[in-house]
């Protein structure tokens, strides 16, 4: 949509010429404010009118188009240039040259845009469109190069960029070949953006008798014409005016556009996302009685993710579970074997591209894919609980850890933010940590990985949740860290009756801290019993290798007790 | 011949405070480490994350300028180098990063990324590009297809090899692995580490390698040394330190292992809460273990224990190395009485 417009537009500009059936500039007095051809009055060769000199408002509108495209498209390329290249600069290499461009760039921020219009406006004789675009180029180059520089910080600290180091690459070489194929996409929209609201500009110093110089013709200078003669021939105004509209309208459409398809990563997901929406299949033996359902039973879940063209990919097909009150389950599996979608499944927040084809999913007897997206979010924190991997960001960095736990304990509890508060910290207690009311101040990014994680946890359970999904919860911990964890957690659900689903691509972890196991493969269980059995007579091959795996890097050392086990201090 | 020796290594950073940003400190993320790994062998060095050991490679790597003590990598000093100096150590000198920090650029084809370290040292490699290419690439058991490919478009345990095989185009001689496996699943652990292995032994590299998981450095070193909070606190040949470790630390992280074997040790394991850190002075004197350990004496306050020699091939920095060293061979348990 956004693309056909701009084609649209650019097409009227580069065309003008042959597009427009009248030329722009020939005057005939005696045709003036002829109304648009549709309208009482109005002449049929003149389609949108004409306005105070007998010329046509259509063919002025599309050699406007060229003028305002023109200066648009030349200051957006020049701003985006040099502000690009200041932002590169001045977050790659920070230090003075950082400091030196940030605060011309404030400075520039600060100091009024019209005043600066004047200014370069009154020393030049003549208002060409060479003199708008420099205008023009010099406000907006300071938003470019303040979105780049953000950019470029956050780059240059990725891992790659110390690699390019370490090959031995230049400064320069890093910059332009690693760096800005990083941050282009983001340059890319900002400049389209830009158009559009440099295109505003255009108009509105046009319309302030700061435009173009006649005979040249842009929408800015047409719309201060049509403002003179408001009384007697509105259609020199409006037209004008709706062009500035859809042109801005239709270029933002395409940065939004853009911005999707730009990032190679987003591309399946976003396509997807538009063609399928979630559709669950009802299929559930309801109305069983509660009281003797099982915690959570899983039956013949099948999920499919479409793929562009391809056949859908299964990632769970036919996978069946229960949990019982006060059991820990473990899903063991290596990455793409289905144990995570299975386990979002569960709690409702599979991707919206995903379809789940086929299957039942039970809590306490009650079927969770008939429920609305209300009645799930009540069944979701007060009966289930989930802990991701990644804690870091599944903490809203801007509150205090404490205000995070009281929100979640009031959203379930109904209970004041006093009491919330002292609830708040009696589950930081909870979960080992020393000075609970310290860590309770502190936003999420002051306190370590393994701090984090803990304060997950401590969510996840302030609403004492019958049943935890804990998605691989320590794998970014140091193991000293993860140890602790799950010591603790495995603690609390002892104390609070919680089934527990533990997922993990580490066996080792499953056989110490689970009762029942599955093994996924390719979104198929391949084995299934109680962990103790599993690990010591395992009976599908891809168990074994699993097993394999972990004895190899725990080595041939096993036959011989490695550490002993000392008695807390 | 020696490929990597540092020389009591120390790295301070600032700290700033107050709007001003003006110095009020020091943080000391490398303590005076110091470690020779001979040219063809591998050193494991294992810790927490935050105990120095990435700041420690960074070093090595000539990317971090470090406050005191000596470096000689590849028979250079890194800090002594600049200029085209400079670009001809680094060929020598290469890390196989961890990958999904981000160690491969996302808009590259896996066969540009490949080409790029000849191109940046303007280098025509023997047999073109191309075939050059494709052998690095079946070096890491990867083909012309995955040339192809973006490295979103891999698999982790892929990318991982892409990453090596970077690495491996300059023909380097000390290669420093940063967590190379820790993100990949356990099975594909093992293929990367033989890959690795069968690499060292082909072309005879050295190698510094980095890891949180004492599992997975045993499985790869011959000699390694444990970090905790800057300091070198045991070092020695790795089976001896797996099966009797020779400092509280070492046996705090091998309890922490989980196993398919250990019958459900870690759950009756006791951890105590996690220590406040020490900060200011309290990080400066006395042993930074010892809020952690559960054989910590007035001694560990008043005193620093340096890493000396505790038994033959074995170092540790702990005044009651000897205890925890025999404790582990009696399988008793010693921390009643302190």
């Amino acid at each position: 949509m956004g693309l056909l417009l701009v084609l649209i537009l650019a097409a009227c500009a580069l065309f003008a010429d042959w597009i427009a059936p009248h030329n722009p500039t020939r005057m005939a007095p005696a045709l003036k404010y002829l109304p648009p051809s549709w309208l009482e009055g109005g002449d049929p060769r003149f389609f949108l009118g004409t306005d105070q000199l007998g010329r046509d408002v259509l063919s002025r509108l599309i050699h406007g188009a060229r003028t305002s495209l023109f200066i648009g498209v030349t200051a957006v390329t020049l701003a985006t240039l040099f502000g690009v290249t200041m932002g590169l600069v001045a977050g790659y290499f920070r230090g003075w040259v950082d400091v030196i461009i940030t605060r011309l760039a404030d400075v520039q921020l600060a100091f009024p845009f019209i005043l600066l219009a004047l200014a370069i406006l009154s020393v030049t004789e003549s208002k060409t469109a060479l003199t708008i675009i420099v205008v023009l180029a010099v406000a907006d180059w300071v938003i470019h190069a303040r979105v780049i520089r953000g950019r470029v910080l956050v780059e240059r600290e990725k891992e790659y960029v110390q690699s390019a180091r370490t090959l031995g690459a230049s400064h320069w070489r890093i910059l332009f070949l690693y760096v800005l194929p990083a941050v282009l996409p983001t340059a890319i929209v900002i400049a389209l953006i830009e158009l559009a609201v440099l295109m505003l500009v255009e108009s509105v110093l046009s319309f302030i008798g700061l435009g173009i110089d006649p005979p040249a013709i842009s929408w800015g200078t047409a719309l201060a014409d049509g403002r003179r003669s408001i009384a007697n021939a509105w259609w020199m105004l409006v037209f004008p005016g709706m062009a500035i509209f859809l042109a801005v309208l239709s270029i933002n459409l395409l940065a939004d556009g853009l911005a999707d398809v730009l990032d190679p990563r987003l591309k399946l997901t976003g396509l997807a996302r538009r063609i399928i929406r979630r559709r669950p299949v009802r299929t559930a033996s309801a109305g069983r009685e509660a009281a003797n359902a099982p915690l959570l039973a899983v039956e013949d879940l099948h999920v499919e993710f479409p793929t562009d063209g391809g056949p859908a990919v299964k990632a769970v097909d036919g996978v069946s579970f229960t949990v019982e009150p006060g059991t820990r389950l473990g899903i063991v599996g290596e990455s793409g074997s289905g144990k995570s979608v299975t386990a979002m499944a569960a709690m409702g927040l599979l991707d919206p591209a995903a379809r789940i084809t086929n299957g039942s999913i039970a809590y306490k007897g009650r079927e969770l894919l008939a429920l609305s997206e209300t009645e799930l979010n009540r069944v979701r924190g007060s009966g289930m609980a989930m802990i991701f991997q990644d804690a870091s960001t599944a903490l809203n960095p801007v509150f205090r850890i404490g205000w995070q736990i009281e929100e979640a304990i009031m959203l379930h509890q109904p209970v004041g933010r006093a009491e919330a508060r002292r609830l708040a910290l009696e589950k930081l207690r909870m979960v080992n940590i020393a000075e609970p009311e310290r860590v309770a101040r502190s936003y999420p990014f002051e306190v370590s990985g393994g701090m984090q994680q803990r304060v997950m946890i401590a969510i996840a359970l302030s609403c004492r949740p019958d049943l935890l999904i804990a998605d691989e919860p320590t794998t970014a911990l140091d193991v000293t860290t993860q140890a602790q964890i799950l010591r603790e957690l495995d603690a609390l659900i002892t104390k609070l009756g919680t089934g527990i689903i533990l997922i993990s691509h580490d066996l080792g972890l499953i056989a110490e801290f689970t009762d029942y196991v599955l093994v996924m493969r390719d979104g198929r269980v391949v084995e299934a019993g109680p962990t103790a059995e599993v690990v010591s007579a395992p009976r599908h091959e891809y168990t074994q290798m699993l097993l394999a795996a972990v004895r190899a890097l725990d080595g041939a050392v096993q036959e011989e007790e490695p550490v002993l086990v000392h008695a807390a201090p | 011949m020696s490929m990597l020796r540092l020389e009591n290594v120390v790295k301070d950073y600032p700290l700033r405070s107050g709007v001003f940003g003006g110095t009020s400190g020091v943080l000391r993320a490398v303590d005076g480490v110091s470690l020779d790994i001979a040219a063809g062998s591998t050193f494991g060095l294992v810790g927490e994350s935050g105990c120095g050991k990435s700041t420690l490679s960074r070093m090595v790597l000539g990317l971090e300028r470090r406050t005191a003590g000596r470096i000689d990598a590849a028979g250079r000093d890194p800090q002594e180098l600049k200029g085209a100096s400079l670009k001809a150590w680094r060929r020598d000198v290469q890390i196989i990063a961890q990958d999904p920090a981000g160690a491969l650029p996302a808009r590259m084809r896996v066969r540009r990324l490949l080409e790029e370290p000849w191109r940046i040292h303007r280098i025509e490699p023997p047999h073109g590009r191309p075939i050059q290419v494709a052998q690095l690439l079946s070096q890491v058991g990867l083909t012309e297809r995955h040339g192809r490919a973006f490295p979103h478009q891999l698999s982790g345990g892929q990318r991982q090899r892409v990453v090596i095989a970077r690495a491996l185009a300059l023909e380097p001689r000390l290669v420093v692995c940063d967590e190379p496996v820790s993100a990949l699943d356990v099975s594909v652990q093992a293929q990367v580490l033989d890959l690795l292995r069968r690499l060292q032994s082909e072309y005879g590299l050295t190698y510094l390698f980095i890891s949180h998981d004492l599992r997975v450095v045993r499985s790869m070193a011959a000699e390694i040394g444990v970090m905790f909070s800057g300091l070198l606190v045991e070092r020695g040949p790795a089976d001896a330190v797996y099966r009797r470790p020779a400092h509280p630390y070492t046996r705090e992280l091998l309890n922490a292992m989980p196993s398919i074997d250990g019958g459900r040790r870690l759950r009756s394991v006791a951890f105590g809460p996690p220590a406040a850190t020490l900060d200011g002075d309290a990080r400066r004197t006395g042993c930074p273990y010892r809020l952690r350990c559960p054989l910590a004496i007035d001694r560990c306050v008043a005193e620093r224990p340096p890493l000396r020699q505790v038994a033959p091939t074995r170092f540790s920095a702990c005044h009651r190395a000897e205890e925890v060293l025999s404790a582990t061979r009696t399988s008793q348990s010693i921390g009643d009485h302190k």
